[in-house]
């Protein structure tokens, strides 16, 4: 019997893409079906045959991670126009981006 | 009370900062690293970065002028921190508008070495079959001078290319008579085993300032064992071949590549004592790839990504004892990283570049005129997998090569801007795409990275070179030099 576990998140404090984006990371260990509740994401985990790790411990790391991710997210949110604007200037001049028509 | 005020009570009034784009990794329970869009990095403690994003991190920190110094956060007033780092993104990608560099002609794939790891198979010594042809040379030159790249380096792989000579010497002759015209900075690089080199080869290299890349394994005992020829010779006649070779053209025109066999991994130091005693001023520390007869005869699966981790890291060690008692002798692979970590340099190392550099920063004319992505690529195909086999040069154009929906295919499913994971690594500026190797391990360009042994290898050891930087002074200061040694 493969062991297992559930992890819930409040919806209000992560977003499914954050929680999916930590789960990825782990397939090399378990699989995970991430699922949206009324007001939590939901995170079946199941461990691989093969993988040396305990439940809890995979636990605390994928916890670790959806917050990690939660930060990861807001960079990219606050930073999109600046990272836009960064790209396109950088390749203003090469030739390589495509110009206006 | 005290009458004196805190040095903040003098600081002016300042906005809240804005964030600039950036990534970042944990790399234990204190302390995180970080890099923006540049590949600029910093590693800071764990609640600064807390901090940084919450928009609570004080100007008193010891860390907030570095994070402004090196554009992860500005103030809205901030005008240079845009345009400067539009600079340094440009820089890090300058290399994509030259487009293919590096031209590798396999003008033979016989030889007479039967090693068990080769990445090609072979043939025999005697089946000129296996021989490119004027032809075939002369239509794939047509395809190097439609490179746009002003510098353009031909290199010429086997088999054992010296066993096709004859070949060599047209392709590097009629090359330069193109040159005439098309006036681009041409080099030329023969990758051989040194065994059949004669001083009529080497006055031919020497006139026409030819590199000389050669394989050196270690040891003679493990040399010979990985790397068998009739006579059981290799290492005598490779050794023999560099002598020859650095009186012909000179020390620095000679330069030797080792492959990490099961037998290589109790010997790290023995290795890299060879490489000293002969004089040369670094070593690559390569594992197998899982291509050719590396997979055919097992090789590959004979040691895992952790045993030979710990072969990397005792070596690098040892090096770096090596440095620290005086002499300068550095490990190529680290050296690689560390230009990318420390530098705006990209060395265009074809493994860690994004977009991948398969076709163009590289690409490879076989002897029979097909046209492959990489050396990998062509390996597959010696295996029975062509899918990177991207046209012939007899009757493929310049735009059938370079706009085939297989190469375009791999470039775009392999960005790691745009992979699962490589996205938001904040390793991603050091690393590469590799879609060969992921394609060859998972069949899928852009491959899963929690189950990639590229990702496991590279991540290990980015983290152990920031370790070890960290750790003392004298460490950082040996790789600021191998990070500007070019």
């Amino acid at each position: 019997m493969l062991e297992t576990c559930q992890l819930l998140f409040d919806k209000a404090c992560h977003s499914y893409d954050d929680v999916q984006r930590a789960a990825y990371k782990f397939i090399d260990r378990c699989s995970v079906v991430v699922s949206v509740g009324d007001s939590q994401i939901v995170c079946d985990v199941e461990l691989d045959e093969k993988c040396t790790q305990s439940v809890d411990l995979i636990s605390q790391q994928i916890r670790k991670e959806v917050l990690d991710q939660t930060l990861r997210s807001r960079i990219r949110s606050e930073t999109e126009d600046v990272r836009n604007l960064i790209l396109a200037h950088a390749f203003s001049r090469t030739g390589l981006a495509n110009s206006p028509e | 009370m005290s009458r004196f005020l805190a040095r903040t009570a003098y600081a002016p009034e300042l906005p809240d900062y804005e964030l600039l784009p950036f990534n970042f990794a944990r790399l234990n329970e204190q302390e995180t690293v970080a890099t923006n869009l540049a590949g600029e990095m910093l590693v800071l403690p764990n609640a600064t970065v807390d901090a940084l994003v919450n928009h609570t991190l004080s100007i008193d920190d010891p860390a907030y002028v570095s994070l402004r110094a090196r554009h992860f956060l500005r103030l809205p007033t901030d005008k240079s921190p845009i345009d400067l780092l539009a600079l340094k993104v440009r820089t890090r990608y300058a290399r994509l508008e030259h487009f293919t560099n590096l031209h590798i002609f396999v003008v033979s794939l016989r030889c007479e070495h039967s090693c068990p790891y080769c990445q090609v198979s072979r043939q025999s010594e005697d089946r000129e079959s296996f021989d490119m042809t004027p032809e075939i040379a002369d239509r794939a030159l047509d395809l190097v001078f439609r490179s746009p790249s002003q510098s353009l380096k031909i290199e010429f792989q086997g088999g054992e290319p010296l066993l096709n000579f004859e070949m060599i010497k047209y392709v590097v002759e009629q090359a330069k008579a193109r040159n005439l015209v098309a006036r681009r900075d041409l080099a030329f690089v023969i990758a051989t085993n040194l065994a059949p080199i004669t001083q009529e080869m080497l006055e031919f290299c020497r006139e026409h300032d030819i590199l000389i890349s050669t394989s050196l394994d270690g040891p003679a005992d493990l040399h010979n064992k990985n790397r068998p020829r009739p006579g059981k010779d290799s290492w005598e006649r490779a050794i023999n071949g560099i002598t020859l070779a650095r009186q012909t053209l000179g020390v620095d025109r000679v330069s030797a590549l080792m492959t990490t066999t099961q037998s290589s991994l109790p010997r790290v130091k023995d290795i890299i004592d060879i490489y000293l005693e002969l004089g040369f001023t670094s070593i690559f520390l390569r594992p197998l790839s899982p291509y050719g007869f590396a997979l055919k005869t097992k090789s590959f699966a004979a040691y895992n990504t952790d045993r030979w981790l710990d072969f990397y890291k005792s070596g690098l060690d040892y090096i770096l004892e090596i440095n620290r008692a005086g002499i300068a002798f550095a490990e190529d692979y680290a050296s690689l990283i560390l230009t990318k970590m420390l530098t705006s340099n990209d060395p265009g190392y074809v493994d860690l570049t994004n977009p991948a550099g398969i076709a163009i920063g590289a690409i490879v004319f076989n002897y029979d005129g097909g046209v492959f992505a990489s050396d990998e690529s062509r390996m597959l195909a010696e295996m029975g997998d062509n899918t990177l086999r991207l046209g012939d040069v007899q009757t493929s154009s310049y735009e059938d090569i370079y706009l085939s929906d297989t190469l375009l295919e791999a470039l775009e499913s392999s960005f790691t801007l745009s992979v699962p994971m490589c996205s938001d690594c904040a390793f991603e500026p050091f690393c590469g795409a590799d879609p060969v190797y992921h394609h060859a391990t998972m069949k899928d360009f852009t491959g899963r990275k929690p189950e990639s042994e590229f990702c496991r290898r590279n991540m290990a050891i980015f983290k152990h070179l920031l370790r070890l930087m960290s750790s003392d002074k004298t460490t950082a200061a040996i790789f600021q030099r191998w990070a500007n040694r070019c």
